[in-house]
């Protein structure tokens, strides 16, 4: 298992380098740059700074050239640069905006398998009933909503007609060291990437669990005197729990990309935020940066599930 | 085999049901003219910036333009399922291809390209976009299909490298080998098509994601451009301040969405169940 | 840190428990640096304004006040001014301002290490020297209009704090964090994207602030921030999108709900080299068939004016109303097409030789746009010409626009209370030189605004001004749009004389003055 383990990480070197070259490729390709940023103020910045802006950061290099830049400070001082926007460091700008995102993802995340597990493992043991059939078409619908949409019908109902939250932000003003204020905000974002969420839970907890207890099945019928509680309980439940792992694993990376829309509907500006504006503003240090904690997350996430896998189902072995 | 498939797939309610209602709705988009003579793209300037609550003239209402608000669902469904089903089709031809090669020759192979897979899945699909947008200097509905292909096929892959990856201990596979089957024609004619159940639910699947996928880009103004409707774009619509006393415009698209995702997705299943219960 | 009440009761103490002191404003974005030298938003702009004074400010109708400065005068020829500086200004760390603030400042400003954005701005300045701690002298090579304001308003940079860091390395400083200024206010705590409090500086020069603290929320979407004003969680919103107005009016009757002309103008780029553009007879037939008053109305429900020229309505002592305007009329773009030979197509588009009239229309992802550029493209589409709509990022389209990669584009421009035009109209303007991205050149209008930058006299300047504006509303280098109005809702317990308010920026800059009621 160890050398399992080792190889992947190993491996996993090479794998982050070509993500890094890749994303620094497109970027230097894509059309636009960094001095957009300044454009906004378009009639004030003249020419001659613009050039010798683009000149003070490298950009007037080809891409590859500003690529080892990039690499080179990240090996030899660790360091993931300073942002094109605000000159700061990106690792600040980072850690900045992390704790909001991973306050309302986690929360969201425990809130879906707290709700999506059992009742993907009821609907499991109550195959083609009424119950599977609703709960089914309920999942999937969750699934096809818009999340911005929800957002705002979210907003729309509970904030603005019946007044019982707020409608935007990370805390009302002047409350800012209050936990109750705090979760009285953090209710509509996390009820609505908790209902997105919950349809690929609920399917895959009752597809795991629907194929353990087709096994079990032929098994109890040929042993004796074990209750049917029992066995579901206590072997059932236990592996079908495992692919459960297996997408939390994989869920990882999710907790740091695509929760823009709810970060900018409800105005909780976290990594999400920082992402999608970076990417607009061409601010290449920290959408490198942040492409490359994704790329980790990925990889971490796989190996997570794989050994999860290796160490529940012994009939797994990597070598 | 395709015809007890067909039997089980029909003796489940909710997979009937999912497959009535895929009809149903592709039915009305493209039939859609007929369904309701306004334009979708007849802006009435006098009524502009006030949306009109449904009446006898327009069902759905108007919008901020003063475009029939029907009329608008009706085409843009035609363009959401068309860009849904097309980069579906482009993202399962390359997934599966990519998939069975790199499942069927294993190995290093299968190690360099599954390795690449999960590269692309940590990139920023932004730079994408607008990369190929920018390369092709076009903004047709064209584009945003490839490009919603491109950002799909990955997963595509992996569910077929981990088919063909478990096909190939079957007896079939060694009993071709051993008649001496190349592996192209291994791969084309024995692995392909065995491994397609679960292609053809994460393809439907597909669609849906692909119709989610270009209401988030027309979130950012960057999907179908006017004058075209789609569902997108007429959820962007209704996200205005303007538009938010209209009701109409908002549940509109939203509902359509959820209601042809529903439908794509218990088809799916349905397909799955069936091809499941017969798979030994 | 436990609150010991409901989660309901928790809301209604949130508002008893505001400090009356305390002005909250909100805002839509967070600011990016409070270093003057590197800040390029609005709402860094904004913040700084509070930290650092310039030599001379904002006063009413855009005229220029003392601030650091207590007087200035010029030689006849302009071109070399002498400041006195105020006495007895210290910076908030203690140490006294004097002219080697100045200087510094100026210099390290002009440094191409330093990498000022603004520095091409202020080339027509040759030196700035001391003579003597309280006073500078600025010797300019040409004259400039826009000297008083923008140069004498530069805000001004502590020397004994920044001189030690080689000028390349300023960049990076951390100043831009934990500014130092001789302005009212001084950053309390700013937690980026979410808020920035001011507090009030102690060691202010100009007396008592009776606002003692300023905090800025950041909240992204438009009800949220209705939300806040209604229930008086906030004093001030300076962002009041169009057609909200009304809307927000309803919901609390006792806000105070101003609307000023503003300095800004939308308008669409001409591509002067796509054929057909560079043609009179099309851009006139464009702006005869574009509805812009419909849109306006409609879609904006008023919250705009229509353009004329590219000086916007808001600049009221320059705003010339007596030019060539295009009122709605489809007919007469038709005929004026028709007389200039271009002829309607089996498809519906004009055509005249191999010159087809169908053009992209490139447009950023601004809130709104698709329906405004529908209403445009339906508009064109009737009086023959095809019109694809093409929406792009920020950066793509600047790109695009500078490479001269586009034919039509939609663009917001100004947020200057002066007329000047340079970079757009100057025919040595053309990139890379200059923002004239249509490549457009008029001899008569390039001599205007060139003129026109160097003339101080006022009655002369608006002479000048009235003849660019005369000729570039004939000569159509830009299709004009609308000027937007400058929209704020305002707490019944904030006062200050809203009879001198001034939009954007300037709206601030006697906030340390104004008075706050009970809450």
């Amino acid at each position: 298992m160890s050398t399992f383990i080792a190889r992947r990480v190993l491996g996993a070197i090479p794998l982050l380098l070509l993500i890094s070259i890749i994303s620094y490729a497109m970027m230097g390709l894509s059309p636009g740059g960094p001095a957009a940023i300044f454009a906004a103020q378009a009639q004030r910045m003249s020419p001659i700074a613009r050039a010798e802006f683009i000149h003070s950061l490298g950009l007037d290099k080809p891409w590859y050239v500003q690529y080892l830049y990039w690499l080179g400070n990240l090996v030899f001082h660790g360091s993931l640069g300073y942002s094109y926007v605000d000159q700061r460091p990106v690792i600040e700008k980072i850690l900045e905006h992390v704790p909001v995102t991973v306050e309302m993802l986690s929360l969201a995340l425990v809130a879906t398998v707290l709700i999506a597990v059992p009742i993907g493992i009821v609907a499991a043991l109550k195959r083609d009933t009424a119950f599977d059939y609703v709960t089914t078409v309920v999942a999937f619908a969750s699934y096809g909503m818009p999340v911005f949409w929800l957002s705002i019908i979210l907003i729309d109902l509970f904030a603005v007609h019946l007044g019982w939250f707020p409608s935007a932000g990370a805390n009302s003003i002047g409350q800012e060291g209050n936990p109750l204020d705090r979760l009285r905000h953090l209710v509509l974002p996390v009820t609505a990437l908790t209902v997105v969420s919950l349809a690929s839970w609920i399917r895959y907890q009752r597809g795991a669990m629907v194929n353990v207890l087709g096994e079990l099945y032929l098994r109890t019928a040929r042993s004796k005197g074990l209750s049917e509680a029992r066995v579901i309980l206590h072997h059932a439940l236990r592996n079908a729990l495992l692919p459960t792992i297996t997408l939390l694993g994989l869920s990882l990376p999710g907790l740091f990309s695509g929760a823009y829309f709810i970060e900018y509907v409800f105005s909780v500006p976290g990594m999400g935020y920082l992402g999608i504006n970076a990417v607009f503003q061409r601010d290449y240090p920290t959408v490198m940066a942040l492409t490359m904690l994704t790329a980790v997350l990925v990889i971490l996430g796989n190996l997570l599930a794989d050994i999860a896998y290796g160490i529940v189902d012994p009939r797994i072995r990597y070598d | 085999m395709i015809s007890r498939i067909a039997f089980r797939f029909s003796s489940r309610r909710s997979a009937l049901a999912g497959g009535v209602a895929v009809l149903i709705i592709i039915l009305s988009v493209v039939l859609g003219p007929y369904l309701d003579p306004h334009s979708p793209n007849a802006i009435d300037h006098h009524i502009m910036g006030y949306p009109q609550a449904p009446s006898a003239e327009h069902l759905l209402g108007t919008d901020l333009l003063g475009r029939d608000v029907l009329a608008r669902a009706l085409s843009g469904g035609r363009v959401s399922i068309a860009i849904g089903f097309t980069a579906m089709l482009v993202a399962v031809v390359f997934g599966t291809l990519y998939g069975a090669i790199a499942g069927a020759f294993g190995g290093p192979l299968d190690a360099v390209m599954m390795r690449i897979v999960d590269a692309l899945f940590s990139f920023p699909t932004f730079f994408l976009i607008i990369t190929v947008e920018a390369l092709t200097n076009q903004f047709a509905v064209g584009i945003i299909v490839l490009i919603l292909g491109l950002l799909s096929w990955m997963g595509v892959a992996r569910l077929v490298r981990a088919e063909v990856l478990s096909l190939r201990g079957r007896d079939f596979v060694e009993a071709a080998r051993a008649l001496g089957v190349g592996p192209a024609r291994l791969i084309a004619r024995h692995l392909i098509p065995n491994a397609l159940a679960p292609v053809i639910v994460a393809a439907t699947l597909a669609i849906g994601d692909n119709i989610l996928a270009e209401t988030g880009l027309s979130y950012l103004g960057l999907g179908v451009q006017p004058p075209t409707a789609s569902w997108g774009n007429m959820l962007q619509d209704a996200l205005l301040p303007a538009a938010r006393e209209a009701p109409w415009m908002v549940l509109t698209p939203g509902i359509l969405i959820v209601a042809t995702l529903v439908a794509f997705a218990l088809l799916g299943d349905g397909i799955r169940a069936a091809i499941d219960a017969d798979a030994a | 840190m436990l609150c010991a009440c409901s989660l309901a009761g928790c809301s209604a103490s949130a508002k008893q428990s505001r400090d009356p002191n305390t002005l909250v404003v909100l805002e839509i974005a967070d600011a990016d640096t409070l270093n003057p030298l590197f800040a390029n938003n609005y709402y860094s702009f904004l913040y700084y304004g509070l930290i650092f004074d310039g030599l001379t400010n904002t006063g009413d109708n855009f005229t220029n006040v003392p601030d650091l400065a207590t007087s200035w005068k010029s030689t006849p020829d302009k071109l070399h001014w002498t400041v006195e500086l105020r006495r007895g200004v210290t910076w908030s760390d203690g140490v006294p301002f004097t002219s080697d603030d100045v200087v510094w400042t100026w210099h390290t400003q002009m440094d191409p290490a330093t990498g000022f954005p603004y520095r091409g701005q202020f080339t027509y300045i040759k030196s700035v020297t001391a003579q003597g701690p309280y006073r500078v002298r600025f010797d300019l090579s040409n004259k400039n209009a826009l000297f008083e304001s923008q140069g004498l308003g530069a805000p001004i940079l502590p020397a004994h704090v920044l001189e030690k860091i080689p000028h390349a390395e300023l960049r990076t400083s951390t100043f831009g964090e934990h500014p130092i200024g001789t302005g009212p206010y001084v950053l309390e705590r700013w937690r980026h994207d979410q808020d920035a409090s001011f507090k009030a500086n102690p060691r202010w020069w100009g007396g008592t602030q009776t606002v003692r603290r300023i905090v800025f929320e950041v909240v992204l979407n438009d009800q949220a921030r209705n939300d806040a004003m209604v229930d008086g969680d906030a004093d001030l919103d300076d962002n009041i999108p169009p057609s909200a107005f009304d809307a927000l009016k309803a919901a609390h009757a006792k806000l105070q709900l101003i609307r000023i002309p503003d300095t800004y103008t939308e308008f669409v780029y001409v591509n002067f080299r796509r054929p057909g553009l560079d043609d009179l007879a099309v851009r006139q037939a464009m702006m005869y068939g574009w509805d812009r008053q419909a849109i306006v109305d409609g879609l904006y429900r008023g919250d705009f004016a229509l353009a004329t020229s590219l000086v916007p309505n808001g600049l009221r002592l320059w705003y010339d109303p007596r030019v060539k305007r295009y009122p709605y009329d489809p007919k007469r773009a038709r005929d004026i097409l028709e007389r200039a030979g271009y002829r309607l197509g089996a498809d519906g588009v004009r055509r005249r030789g191999n010159v087809r009239l169908t053009y992209t229309l490139d447009d950023t992802q601004a809130s709104g746009h698709p329906d405004m550029d529908a209403a445009f493209q339906a508009d064109m589409r009737s009086i023959g010409i095809a019109i694809t709509i093409h929406t792009i990022d920020f950066a793509t389209y600047i790109d695009q626009a500078q490479d001269g990669n586009f034919d039509l584009g939609m663009i917001e421009w100004g947020g200057v209370p002066d007329p000047d035009q340079t970079t757009l109209l100057g025919c040595d303007q053309f990139p890379p030189n200059g923002n004239n991205d249509m490549r457009f050149c008029d001899p008569a209008i390039s001599r205007d605004v060139d003129l026109g930058l160097k003339t101080l006299d006022y009655p002369a300047r608006r002479k000048i001004y009235d003849d660019m504006q005369r000729r570039v509303a004939q000569d159509i280098p830009v299709l004009y749009f609308a000027d937007p109005y400058f929209q704020i809702a305002i707490s019944p317990r904030v006062h200050f004389d809203l009879k001198t308010v001034l939009p954007d920026l300037a709206l601030y800059r006697d906030v340390q003055h104004w008075r706050l009621g009970r809450l």
